[in-house]
């Protein structure tokens, strides 16, 4: 078997207010995430949320992270959050807006998401991203560990989305892997 | 198929400024895994890519980093290659030992797509090798670093953009040392 198969990518035609990837096999190890995104902020950056088994909100499905970031002039600083202050969805990391940046600039962004379908553990989430333009003030970078509380589920579905309401924009990617172990 | 491949990869026997890879057609996504230790002079160093042989401006890059007990944000614009920083540096010797190399895993998504720029991210860096001795007065803690960032390339006089042919790989100056090694992967969507 190969060690890694692609498991869904979508490439956006219209603008969508995420990209959701369902049914996903349980047969891997981990998840590797891409994402290509840009969304219709208006401001240089957005907020981008991720959640799983289409469970936003829940309780029952808590995440957390812990982030160190760095926003335009200013120096990294660590902070953390919970779903719980994110509308239920793991954030802290950032797109591509659509204003004061570059046009056709897409952020980059990649996770992640350990032992994702094995039950009786909380999952852990390693994610990176980084918002640039052609100026040295309108950027954000992003590294950022994640926690997935629930414990009782396998992850089938995970979702990327404008976490403050609107839309990615027309070119945006998300590509899943399956990652295997031995 | 396999959903990620070894496009090439290059060893660097004897010194040389540059390498180059060509881009095939086929993947959604490229990867960059280097093991990487220039000749250049000063206390770090960059992995600079250059695409598509363009290097009239057109660059930027934003990074946050640590050095020692350090850490700051930094930023090039408008430059004429695709920086990363994280290469280990000969000039730092014996503070970065002649075994120590730098890593860094770079990222470049949709790099065919013909009408977005490209864009790349990665986290790199490189330890010493040694104790770091911070009563000292030379201090010892430059040359280690680490730093995750990435940047845009839009250069108005390629547009539209045609996506990635080639990759060259140099340093800011100098050249690749001996045990300089390189993997492109490709990512494929389906």
């Amino acid at each position: 078997m190969a060690a890694v198969d692609v498991l869904a990518h979508t490439t956006l035609t219209s603008n969508t207010a995420g990209i959701e990837h369902t049914s996903l096999s349980g047969a891997y190890q981990h998840l590797y995430c891409v994402w290509s995104v840009r969304d219709d902020t208006n401001n240089y950056y957005g907020d981008c949320g991720m959640y799983f088994n289409s469970a936003t909100g829940s309780s029952t499905h808590p995440l957390s992270y812990t982030r160190c970031h760095q926003s335009g002039s200013l120096t990294g600083t660590s902070t953390r959050g919970t779903s719980s202050a994110g509308g239920g969805a793991l954030f802290g990391f950032q797109n591509n807006g659509n204003n004061n940046v570059l046009a056709d600039t897409y952020s980059c962004g990649t996770a992640w998401i350990l032992n994702y379908a094995q039950t009786g553990y909380g999952r852990p989430i390693i994610l990176e991203t980084v918002v640039s333009t052609l100026a040295s003030s309108d950027t954000q970078s992003c590294m950022l560990a994640g926690f997935y509380g629930n414990t009782a589920n396998a992850i089938t579905a995970v979702k990327i989305f404008k976490q403050s309401g609107g839309n990615f924009l027309t070119g945006s990617t998300f590509t899943i892997y399956g990652v295997n172990s031995a | 198929m396999a959903a990620i491949e070894a496009i090439d990869s290059f060893y660097v026997q004897n010194a040389v400024s540059y390498i180059t890879f060509t881009v095939p057609t086929g993947y959604q996504h490229l990867q960059l895994v280097a093991s990487m230790r220039d000749t250049e002079t000063g206390n770090w160093g960059t992995l600079d890519k250059v695409f598509n042989s363009q290097t009239s401006g057109g660059y930027s890059h934003n990074f946050m980093y640590w050095y020692g007990t350090y850490e700051a944000r930094g930023s090039d614009v408008g430059q004429g290659e695709a920086r990363s920083y994280g290469m280990a540096v000969n000039d730092r010797n014996p503070w970065i030992p002649q075994q120590i190399y730098g890593a860094t895993v770079i990222d470049i998504p949709d790099y065919a797509h013909t009408t977005k720029n490209t864009t790349w991210k990665y986290h790199g860096g490189n330890g010493m090798g040694v104790s770091i001795d911070n009563t000292a007065t030379n201090v010892t803690a430059w040359g280690a670093w680490a730093a995750i960032g990435g940047g845009t390339f839009d250069n108005a006089a390629s547009q539209p953009h045609s996506g990635l042919t080639t990759i060259k790989l140099r340093g800011d100056s100098g050249q690749l040392e001996r045990g300089f090694e390189v993997t492109l992967y490709g990512l494929k969507s389906s």
